[in-house]
């Protein structure tokens, strides 16, 4: 008799390879690779067409690649997960694979990694088509990790879709059931601001929430798949792993709630509750940032204080501001405080984009227009809510505002195509001289006050 | 005790529908081939072999394991292959064996060893590579067992695995079985008196969920001893003989139209001109315990 080695890790791993095999085989997703890479491509390409005064094409990557995955790998894998996870029984092979000794919680766990590594690979080659379209079209921008990094972004929200959908096809014995779960992203992405905040599975602050609800799924499914099989109650160890990882995802979402978001109902984030108060000017530490932190930044007084602000709809202006860090670091270090804010509502894009553009140190969090008017920070130094490119305001050390200006003042007419790197340079050059004089305007204002506090 | 035992199986389906009917019997080595026309409960009786199906009441052990209670257990040391079975079409034959070894959880070598000796087992090594969707119907079926015993199974259930088959690859595939069964117990499901005959050690008749008879085909065979008949017919009486008789064949020869008939005294039957008594065939004695007219068109 053979030697056997039931659900050991070697045999979840070997059946996960043959898993992903077939499933990477599958026409069906072939054409949805195919067709993400393309889209994910085209809409980069569009990117750079609609803005074509952009300083850096990588900084842009990432955010593209995120956009169009969020706008179609999350609504077509369901209906490929769950054709794929009935494949036995569309094969005939269902009693064949049935009746053989692996338990089903090993069945069901290794068709679920393969799904969710070919979903991964899918979001990786569409990082990687973007990444193609960068360096054959705008050059020198050559890094590959900006793109890299938008894909990467999928992981948390494909490991909740994918076991959604798993699950959703063993209990339904349907591959119909992916219909239900596209349609399900598709109201969560269309009816986005009528939702709370915690349905929403596309908003990065509650992504590894819903990740781990992902992997409760799964496990239910084990549970109910093995009770199935074994004619028993549901396995008790699966609905117990089940349970667990809810319990975590709801604390996860209830933390997040109250890090980034308040309990209310109307859209108020934390910083612009703290804005809100008239001291929250002189206290930069008590500002949220898009990592959910408080702000590490230094309070130091008797120094001026800019504050530049982009946003996600016009992604670029992250490159304009962190060429004016450079500068204002170049040319003053810390004699003036630079603080980059983001506005819009999800801060994990605030983050990427602030990554990729390579903006250093604490990005503050402010959120979107809400009705129209604009909110936090960017109320406070009247950014203008269709904001093109990136704005920067100025606080003075004697409380004065300095309200937002469009940093990059643009032409009518743009020839050629992105990225701007000589703009960039020009941006760089005028910034040191610009941030000299801020810096000294701030030293002289502060002394003037030190004389008459 | 090593090989199969059922004691009083039964099985009823929702709507009160019995797919079996208290059904007892015990098998060692061998082939045992279970006959019976569709409907008669084999495919119920195979399931709940192999796990896929729970009894009413009653139990069955393989291998003093207990089908119902040892479920895990008793999936190590069966292979099965349904009536109608699909295959993963975008495999090779050597992959999907592999799948299958992984399934069974048998090691890199041991597995690699035992797909080898099964792609020549099953006569498929030549089309090893090939693309399962490439293969005829014969090698799938071929395939099919194949995967039922690569991993050397103490138990091997077979349904219906010559059906839709031609004859040259149905003889190819009786002869596998044959093989197989020499050092394990082969349960062969089938409506085709032919292949029990020459594949089977024992034969299991079941008749509308019921347990009609069990013993060796010869034994089988004997059940029908001097109750088949050659006799010529008249033409026209031929429809009302039917009526009053069982037919297991019907021929034409020089000397006018012959029939095999199954009766106890042919004489007082209605058309018959002549009739001589011959040795019966386990087609004939098939249809003699199955004692339904219906049946003659089936066979």
């Amino acid at each position: 008799m053979a030697v056997r080695k039931m659900g050991s890790p070697s045999q979840f791993a070997s059946l996960t390879v043959i898993e992903l095999r077939l499933t990477l085989r599958a026409k069906a997703w072939r054409i949805l690779t195919w067709m993400c890479a393309l889209v994910t491509a085209a809409i980069y390409g569009l990117m750079a067409l609609k803005t074509p005064y952009a300083l850096s094409m990588q900084a842009l990557a990432g955010f593209s690649v995120r956009m169009a995955l969020e706008g179609v790998l999350l609504l077509v894998s369901p209906l490929l997960v769950c054709a794929c996870a009935l494949r036995e029984k569309q094969a005939g092979m269902e009693e064949i694979v049935l009746s053989k000794p692996p338990s089903s919680p090993t069945l069901v766990w290794s068709r679920f990694a393969a799904f969710y590594l070919a979903a991964m690979l899918t979001a990786l080659l569409c990082g990687a088509a973007v990444w193609l379209v960068q360096i054959v079209f705008f050059r020198p921008d050559l890094s590959a990790a900006p793109a890299l990094r938008g894909a990467l972004s999928m992981a948390m929200p494909l490991l909740f879709v994918c076991g959604f959908s798993l699950s959703a096809a063993l209990y339904t014995r349907s591959p119909l059931a992916g219909g239900l779960i596209t349609g399900i992203v598709l109201g969560i992405r269309g009816g986005g601001d009528s939702l709370a905040h915690a349905a929403r599975l596309t908003l990065t602050p509650y992504h590894p929430a819903y990740g781990v609800l992902g992997l409760a799924f799964v496990a239910l499914a084990a549970g109910v798949w093995k009770a199935n099989r074994d004619r028993g109650r549901i396995a008790g160890p699966w609905v117990i792993v089940a349970s667990i990882a809810v319990c975590v995802s709801l604390l996860m979402m209830r933390s997040t709630t109250s890090q980034w978001y308040s309990l209310s109902s109307e859209y108020r984030s934390a910083s612009d509750a703290i804005t809100a108060s008239k001291s929250l000017l002189k206290d930069v530490r008590s500002l949220v940032t898009v990592s959910g932190r408080r702000t590490t930044k230094d309070p130091r007084t008797g120094v001026a204080t800019l504050f530049a602000f982009y946003s996600s709809a016009s992604p670029q202006g992250a490159t304009e501001v962190a060429t004016l860090q450079r500068a204002c670091r170049d040319a003053v270090g810390t004699l003036i405080l630079f603080v980059p804010v983001y506005v819009g509502e999800d801060p994990g894009i605030g983050e990427g984009l602030a990554r990729d553009a390579e903006i250093q140190g604490d990005v503050i969090s402010n959120p979107p227009p809400d009705s129209d008017e604009i909110a936090g920070l960017a109320k406070r130094f009247a950014v203008d809510r269709h904001l093109v490119g990136a704005s920067a305001g100025i606080l003075w050390p004697d409380g004065a505002i300095a309200f937002a200006a469009q940093i990059l003042a643009l032409p009518e007419t743009v020839t050629g195509r992105p990225p701007r790197t000589g703009w960039n340079k020009a941006l760089y050059s005028q910034g040191l001289i610009a941030f000299k004089e801020v810096a000294k305007r701030g030293q002289a204002l502060a002394d003037a006050g030190r004389i008459a506090p | 005790m090593l090989g199969i035992r059922v004691e009083s199986l039964t099985k009823v389906y929702d709507g009160d529908v019995r797919g079996l009917s208290d059904v007892t019997l015990s098998f060692e080595t061998g082939v045992l081939g279970l006959l019976g026309p569709n409907g008669s409960g084999k495919t119920t009786l195979m399931r709940i072999l192999a796990t896929l199906l729970d009894a009413t009441s009653g139990r069955a052990w393989l291998d003093d394991l207990d089908v119902a209670a040892d479920r895990a257990q008793v999936r190590r040391i069966l292979g099965y292959l349904p009536q109608e079975f699909g295959l993963y079409p975008e495999m090779t034959c050597r992959e999907f064996l592999d799948y299958i070894g992984l399934l069974y959880g048998l090691g890199g070598a041991e597995r690699r060893r035992a797909i080898e000796e099964t792609l020549h087992n099953v006569h498929i090594d030549d089309v090893a590579d090939r693309r399962i969707k490439t293969l005829s119907g014969g090698m799938k079926q071929r395939l099919g067992i194949g995967q039922a015993v690569l991993s050397g199974p103490r138990l091997v259930i077979v349904d219906e695995p010559t059906v839709g088959l031609d004859p040259e690859e149905r003889i190819r595939v009786r002869n596998l079985i044959t093989e197989l069964a020499q050092n394990r117990v082969v349960i062969l499901s089938t409506h085709i008196v032919g292949d029990v005959s020459s594949a089977a050690h024992c034969v299991a008749l079941l008749r509308k969920g019921e347990l009609a008879f069990m013993g060796t085909p010869a034994e089988l065979a004997a059940e029908a001893r001097g109750k088949v008949w050659r006799a010529r017919v008249e033409p026209a009486k031929l429809n009302e003989l039917k009526t009053r008789c069982l037919i297991s064949g019907i021929s034409h020869s020089e000397a006018g139209l012959e029939a095999r008939l199954l009766a106890d005294d042919p004489s007082c039957l209605p058309g018959v001109l002549e009739a001589h008594n011959v040795e019966p065939e386990l087609e004939d004695a098939y249809i003699w315990k199955m004692g339904d007219r219906t049946l003659v068109e089936t066979v």
